[in-house]
C-alpha cells in the first residue's frame, strides 16, 4: 500500500497562507513606510532634488536596489551622494522596487529605477496605519476579531 | 564635506517598529507551523517519537527539511517522507530552524529534531491569535484602531 504525502490539515494550511499574507502586508508596509522616509530625507538633505535614482546591487547571493544619485529639474546629479550607510535607502529586491518606484530604464539584468522627490503622498503614516491598508478585507476581519478577543479577555 | 542623508528620527522609528510586528508575525508563523508539522506526522505515524530534520543545500541560501521520522524505539519509521508541500516541512534558514527545532552537532554537520512527544506550543490559538498575543498593549490597541478606522466598524 501507498504511504500518502504528508500534508498540513485544511486548517492548518488556511492558518499558515493567512500568516503569510499578513507578514506580506507587514513588509507592504514597510517598503512604503521606507519611500515615503527616502523621499522626506532626500527633499531635506537637497531642497532642489526633483528625481532620485535607483540601480540594483548584486552579490554572489543575494541583491538589492540602492540609491545612486539624486537630480536637479535639469537633470543634473547634485553632487555624489553619500547615504548614512547602514541600508536606509535600500529595497528589498527589485519586486518591491518595481511596485514603489517608477522603472525606467535598463534591461531585466540591470534595471534603474526613479523616485520623484517632488510629488506622491507625504503623508506620515503610522506602521499600524500601513499595515491595516495593506491587509486583504479577510484578513482584516480576521485579525480584528482575534484583537477583539483579546480586549475582552 | 556634506553630511551623509539620513532617515529622520521619527521614520526611523516607525521602520524599528514596522520590524518588531514583523518580527512577532514570523515567530508566530513559526510556532504555528511547528504545531500543524506536529500534527500532521502524528496523524499518519501514530508511533512517531522524533522528526529528524537535514540541511539541504540550495542556491542563494540553503534551506532545512525533514528527512526522518522514527519511532519510540529510534528506528526509522519514514525516510525521506513523500511531502504533499515541501515547504511546509522546510525552514527557510539555519537561524529559523534553530528558533523552531533543537539542534545537534552530528558527525559530518548540523542536524534538527522536533520532538513529537513534548507537551505542544501554541496548538490552543490559531496563528494570528498568537501574533495578537506576540503585541505588546500598546500595539494591540493602535492596530486595533486602526483596522476599525479603516474597515469603518
Amino acid at each position: 500500500m501507498t504511504t500518502p504525502a504528508l500534508q498540513f490539515s485544511s486548517p492548518d494550511a488556511d492558518q499558515i497562507e493567512t500568516l503569510g499574507t499578513v507578514r506580506y502586508a507587514i513588509q507592504q508596509a514597510e517598503v512604503a513606510a521606507s519611500v515615503a522616509a527616502m523621499r522626506r530625507a532626500i527633499a531635506a538633505h537637497y531642497p532642489t532634488a526633483v528625481t532620485a535614482h535607483f540601480g540594483i546591487v548584486a552579490t554572489e547571493e543575494t541583491s538589492w536596489v540602492a540609491l545612486e544619485d539624486v537630480r536637479d529639474a535639469s537633470g543634473e546629479v547634485i553632487e555624489e551622494t553619500e547615504t548614512s550607510g547602514d541600508g536606509q535607502f535600500d529595497l528589498p529586491d527589485s519586486l518591491d522596487a518595481d511596485a514603489h518606484l517608477t522603472r525606467d530604464s535598463g534591461d531585466d539584468f540591470m534595471p534603474h529605477w526613479t523616485l520623484d522627490v517632488t510629488t506622491g503622498d507625504d503623508t506620515r503614516r503610522s506602521p499600524f496605519d500601513l499595515i491595516a491598508h495593506a491587509l486583504t478585507e479577510a484578513n482584516a476581519r480576521e485579525l480584528l476579531a482575534s484583537l477583539y478577543a483579546r480586549f475582552a479577555a | 564635506m556634506t553630511d551623509p542623508i539620513a532617515l529622520s528620527a521619527d521614520d526611523q522609528t516607525v521602520q524599528a517598529h514596522l520590524a518588531s510586528l514583523g518580527l512577532a508575525l514570523e515567530q508566530a508563523t513559526r510556532t504555528a507551523k511547528v504545531a500543524a508539522m506536529r500534527r500532521a506526522i502524528a496523524e499518519q505515524f501514530p508511533e512517531a517519537r522524533l522528526a529528524s530534520f537535514e540541511e539541504v543545500v540550495t542556491y542563494p541560501t540553503s534551506t532545512v527539511r525533514l528527512v526522518e521520522v522514527l519511532g519510540r524505539a529510534g528506528a526509522v519509521i519514514a525516510s525521506e517522507p513523500d511531502l504533499d508541500n515541501e515547504d511546509d516541512f522546510t525552514f527557510a534558514s539555519d537561524d529559523e530552524a534553530d528558533e523552531a527545532l533543537d539542534k545537534s552537532v552530528v558527525v559530518g554537520g548540523r542536524a534538527w529534531t522536533l520532538d513529537l512527544l513534548a507537551p505542544p506550543t501554541g496548538d490552543d490559538f490559531t496563528g494570528v491569535q498568537q501574533f495578537v498575543r506576540a503585541l505588546g498593549a500598546q500595539e494591540s490597541a493602535a492596530l486595533l484602531a486602526a483596522l476599525q478606522e479603516t474597515s469603518g466598524e
